[in-house]
């Protein structure tokens, strides 16, 4: 969905998408070996990224630190914020949390539902 | 952090660049020591739910002194893991013990590490489960209910619902953030605090309390069971023995260390000062929490009823506090909300441990592929999580909730994993002599050195580990099948493998490749201003590591480049990865990622395929607006002609030019200095009192008195010189520039 939307707005802005993905390493694994091959990650977002798509992955041990630090500062981004079923609405999710974040630095952001 | 970065290309008309390639790896963020403590923490502080007990019911009353002593060893143990890792940024037990005592020993060491790993997780949810099932029962009394719960079997079918979760999480792949070890330590903080200031105001309103009694042969009081097979021989009757069997059964307090050696990469700069630093918080903190609290625990809870809280140590202490119900209920409640979260945690980090050393030993040949194989969906390595799950479900039930039962296991994987690297670094210290650091108490007899402190450590550690052979049965059967399981298993895999063993350097680090068709500060993470070191050689790198130790990277960021020399013609093709970035370049890049890492020093990695070195050097500067350039002292050319060629290179620049200095550095001596490009020069200090007398004797005559400085001497003087270059003394004026460039040898 946040990819639909990206594409969208590329479309109308004549800009370039860049599918960033914060993947998380957790201790006690080394940082260069991930639970999930990056090979295997990169096979299942190319299969959803079109050909215009950049794909962006990024082993990290925190997400929104890495994020914080990868984009661009005047970089317009969407944020894909999966729907929660057993939590309140108004309770903030971490995608809501990033989305805010980022904001904070300056940045445009976009939250999809997804 | 592995950026797949966007980057750079010095285009060039001299040399053919048709497209560099910046190369990222994962070893590029640090840590703070502060982060550090807290992931190692959150594997060595789980133990303080359940050392008290285990070691009570083992020794006797005494048993908190043996805990202590136990965490005043582990600043031991510190030290053998600061001196592996001053010498292996990456070193486990396996790499270490594989590296000084071979792959057989290594096999064996790597079993044990896994006996432990599968453990941690049982021991660590099993004692969750008491803590929970026994608080049930506390609320429901609290309550006026009837309801209870036998806290062994809710031990158990809680721990096996916990193991599946996150059993089920580590097939999806779904990480728990690292950041979670940072607040549940802080949580974990908080709770201690508590305690430590509620034990001491408890003993002051009951008017105090008698310490334990100290470890001493007479006080500790060994059963039938404690002893195992040593029951009713000689040994046993040894006063060495059984101080041996007792520190023996309180090993387990120092479980988690090798987590240290997996967050030693990770750390920032100054990497080993501040491996120091975390592994003192983490000795001390333990001492203070898992040490404190059990002594705290016999002075507290009456000998009467204590062995009914063996399982529920910290629950019993807060029981037995001086102060109001509710609020002892409330923070009753609040120890086991910790200990769930800290022991729980233990067992995710248990399967993603045992999943990455697995991993790693397949890497090396020594595990059949049929266990890697991905998961269909999710891509993780499922067959190896789907055993680990399995072996730690039949551990829960076979052992239905006992933890003594499990500690005693437990403790066989533990104190081996510690005695083989504690041997294998001190066999390194015969084989290497690279150590940045050394185990401190070590005597010189001529050349030769002797280790005295790191040989008795690992004489301690061999001791403990034998004692525990034969005084806990059922872990030495348990570990000793297990790890002969393994090490078959291992065996064999590599003889399968050694049939279609491929040439695969598992040291080399792995690298993303970016090919880009412009350079840029903005696009390499380099800030203008930034440090380029120039390198072609992965054995002559001191010039890196030098500039790694003068930077500021707060204030220059470094980016290493290494260029790869075409033939001319060759941009007129596109040019594939294997081509851009070979085996020379992945195995140079490796040993400079190896470098950075050893300073806690990130570097931006670059490739630039060019025709002629220098001026790609040069080009590469200018496109990234460094301030200087560094490079090593060559062996084919003085490093005058090395400076003079790369200042050429700079004159071809197109305007205008950017200008840097330019480093030359010698392992000997100190750098040579040169600036490129037009700069003020630093002028010997007989030519400085020349011009000054000059210029004294000219306001003196001419009349021109204040107005004359000495810029306008210098000024006619180079005029002059110029002039001259293009009249009949031409050859005047080389012969004297000759006699002066001769002069610093002279000098």
């Amino acid at each position: 969905m946040a990819l639909a939307t990206a594409r969208t707005m590329a479309r109308g802005l004549g800009a370039r998408i860049t599918l960033m993905v914060a993947q998380v390493v957790p201790y006690p694994l080394p940082l260069a070996a991930p639970p999930v091959p990056v090979e295997f990650t990169e096979h299942a977002l190319e299969s959803i990224a079109s050909e215009d798509t950049a794909i962006e992955i990024y082993l990290c041990r925190d997400r929104n630190e890495t994020i914080r630090r990868a984009l661009p500062p005047d970089s317009l981004v969407i944020v894909g914020a999966q729907k929660r079923r057993w939590w309140p609405s108004w309770w903030p999710s971490c995608d809501h949390s990033l989305a805010k974040m980022l904001r904070q630095d300056g940045r445009r952001v976009l939250v999809v539902a997804v | 952090m592995n950026p797949r970065t966007e980057a750079s290309v010095p285009a060039s008309n001299s040399s053919a660049t048709t497209k560099v390639v910046v190369a990222t790896t994962v070893a590029l963020t640090f840590i703070s020591v502060w982060q550090a403590a807290a992931v190692v923490l959150n594997d060595m502080a789980s133990t303080m739910y359940y050392i008290g007990g285990i070691a009570e019911q083992a020794i006797g009353k005494s048993a908190p002194w043996m805990v202590v002593a136990v965490m005043l060893f582990s600043y031991l143990v510190r030290s053998v893991y600061m001196e592996s890792s001053s010498m292996f940024v990456r070193g486990g037990v396996y790499v270490v013990v594989r590296d000084s005592m071979g792959p057989t020993v290594a096999k064996l060491s790597v079993s044990a590490l896994v006996v432990d790993y599968i453990l941690t997780g049982p021991i660590s949810v099993v004692s969750a489960g008491l803590y929970l099932g026994s608080l049930l029962n506390e609320l429901s009394l609290a309550f006026h209910q009837t309801w209870r719960t036998n806290p062994n079997y809710f031990a158990v079918f809680f721990s096996v619902i916990v193991t599946c979760y996150f059993w089920w999480s580590n097939i999806k792949g779904v990480p728990e953030s690292s950041t979670k070890a940072l607040r549940i330590m802080q949580i974990t903080t908080v709770m201690v605090v508590i305690l430590l200031v509620w034990c001491p105001l408890t003993l002051v309103m009951r008017g105090g309390a008698t310490l334990p009694p100290l470890p001493t042969p007479s006080h500790i009081r060994l059963t039938s069971e404690s002893l195992g097979w040593l029951n009713g021989t000689f040994w046993a009757q040894l006063s060495f023995v059984v101080i041996i069997v007792a520190f023996g059964h309180s090993i387990l307090a120092m479980s988690g260390f090798e987590t240290l050696a997996q967050v030693y990469r990770e750390l920032a700069y100054p990497k080993l000062k501040n491996l120091r630093l975390t592994a003192n918080m983490v000795c001390t903190y333990c001492v203070i929490c898992t040490g404190l609290i059990s002594v705290f625990a016999v002075m507290i809870i009456p000998d009467a009823v204590r062995s009914t809280y063996y399982d529920n140590l910290i629950g019993g202490l807060v029981d037995n506090f001086a102060g109001p119900a509710a609020l002892k209920l409330g923070f009753h409640i609040f120890v086991v909300i910790v200990g769930v979260l800290i022991l729980a945690g233990a067992v995710n980090t248990s399967l993603i441990g045992v999943n990455g050393v697995m991993n790693r030993v397949a890497e090396d040949g020594v595990l059949l592929d049929w266990f890697r194989r991905p998961h269909r969906k999710f891509g993780t390595t499922y067959r190896i999580l789907n055993l680990m799950a399995l072996l730690q479900i039949a551990t829960i039930i076979a052992s239905r909730g006992d933890v003594l039962l499990l500690g005693e296991a437990y403790a066989f994987g533990v104190v081996w994993s510690f005695a083989l690297k504690a041997l294998g670094v001190l066999v390194l210290r015969y084989q290497r002599h690279d150590q940045e650091y050394k185990f401190p108490f070590n005597i010189r007899l001529g050349r030769v050195e002797i280790p005295i402190g790191l040989a008795a450590t690992t004489s301690i550690l061999f001791l403990v580990a034998i004692a525990n052979l034969f005084t806990k049965r059922i872990a030495t059967i348990y570990g000793v099948s297990f790890t002969i399981v393994l090490y078959v298993l291992f065996l064999v895999s590599e003889h399968i493998n050694a049939g279609k063993k491929k040439e695969h350097r598992a040291d080399l680090e792995k690298f993303n490749l970016d090919h880009q068709a412009e350079i840029g500060t903005d696009t390499l993470h380099a800030r203008p201003g930034s440090i380029l070191v120039a390198v072609r050689d992965s054995r002559r790198l001191w010039h890196l590591n030098k500039a790694l130790e003068k930077t500021n990277l707060r204030r220059h960021d470094i980016v290493v480049m290494t260029v790869r020399q075409l033939s001319t013609g060759a941009a007129e093709y596109d040019l594939q990865d294997d081509q851009l970035f070979a085996h020379d370049e992945q195995e140079l890049f490796s040993h400079v990622v190896s470098v950075a890492e050893k300073q806690g020093k990130s570097v931006e990695l670059l490739v630039v395929p060019a025709v002629d070195p220098f001026d790609a050097m040069v080009q590469t500067a200018a496109r990234l607006q460094v301030s200087k350039l560094v490079v090593g002292v060559s062996a084919r050319m003085a490093s005058e002609e090395l400076a003079s060629r790369i200042g050429l290179a700079w004159e071809r620049l197109a305007e205008p030019r950017h200008a840097f200095s330019l480093e030359i550095t010698n392992p000997d001596r100190p750098s040579i200095y040169v600036n490129l490009g037009p700069h003020p020069p630093r002028l010997w200090p007989e030519d400085v009192d020349r011009l000054h007398r000059i210029w004294l004797r000219l306001c003196a005559q001419s009349g021109v008195g204040s107005r004359l400085h000495h810029r306008d001497v210098v000024g006619v003087a180079l005029r002059r010189l110029e002039r001259d270059l293009d009249s009949g003394d031409r050859r005047d004026i080389l012969g004297s520039l000759e006699t002066e460039i001769r002069k610093p040898d002279e000098t």
